[in-house]
């Protein structure tokens, strides 16, 4: 499944109290539960930050593990700099 | 004084020269990045999420000035919410704040993990702030109360104001070369 943010999300996901986000994991959640990679293209999102990031990818990685997100989900263009880190940083936090 | 201070005296003073941004919203933050020519996904990042913080926490409403001082960039924002010495020590999973100065709460807040709501992962802001000021080489002031950090690559120097300044400040002066401008 191929997820325009944009249209999503808006122009900027930059909160983790964003009101997209509980559809936007629950989209990606049912895509996971039946083994069907999902593309995020971000595309059109003027800024997306550190904490939108966190509250989306860590928790699935918490919950159906790394091995299985990172074969599943990828974002296009790849996440760099903090935003990518804060998927590593966000589960590495909520493991401890 | 270094020029970081020069900044917040000013701003203290209401003799800041720099432009304020009429509004801080994410349009506003965004559009002003294109037209400084930055390039830094992580600069426009650690802004962002400095003014969440200051929306998150401060009063709402927080102020962004901005102004280009060759071969630099200043960013200034600040918010009149309760300071970084109050939010921190809320955190129930932190024990040892207890009598520890503004300043030492300003610095423990620059690592990782470290936020007023004790909620695992928050705390982006300043961690960010601080990350990309040791990545770049930049300079940064946080204060805060009477607590004042100074941060120059990987450098910290703590200091004590000589008032409650009663908001919360933080410069951060960018090489314009090492933001793509």
């Amino acid at each position: 499944m191929k997820l325009h943010l944009a249209e999503i999300g808006g122009e900027f996901c930059t909160q983790r109290t964003a009101p997209s986000l509980p559809n936007l994991r629950s989209l990606i959640e049912a895509c996971i539960e039946k083994q069907e990679p999902v593309e995020i293209e971000t595309i059109g999102v003027k800024i997306l930050t550190p904490s939108f990031i966190d509250e989306l990818i860590p928790p699935l990685i918490v919950k159906f593990g790394e091995a299985r997100i990172q074969s599943l989900i990828t974002f296009n263009p790849p996440l760099t700099g903090f935003l990518k880190e804060q998927i590593e940083r966000g589960t590495r936090l909520r493991k401890k | 004084m270094s020029l970081v201070e020069t900044f917040l005296d000013q701003y203290l003073n209401q003799e800041l020269k720099l432009a304020l941004l009429p509004s801080a919203d994410d349009q506003s933050l965004f559009d002003l990045i294109y037209q400084l020519k930055i390039k830094s996904q992580d600069l426009l990042i650690v802004l962002e999420e400095l003014v969440i913080n200051a929306k998150e926490h401060g009063d709402g409403l927080p102020q962004f000035y901005h102004g280009k001082n060759e071969p630099d960039f200043t960013f200034l924002i600040s918010d009149r919410g309760v300071g970084i010495h109050e939010r921190v020590p809320v955190n129930p999973r932190l024990s040892d704040t207890k009598g520890k100065s503004s300043s030492s709460i300003i610095r423990l807040a620059l690592e990782e993990g470290i936020t007023g709501t004790g909620t695992i992962g928050r705390g982006m802001g300043l961690y960010y702030l601080s990350r990309f000021v040791r990545q770049t080489q930049a300079t940064a002031l946080i204060a805060s109360d009477r607590g004042c950090v100074i941060q120059q690559g990987d450098v910290f120097h703590e200091k004590d104001l000589s008032k409650d300044i009663q908001s919360t400040v933080i410069v951060l002066v960018v090489h314009a070369a090492e933001v793509g401008a």
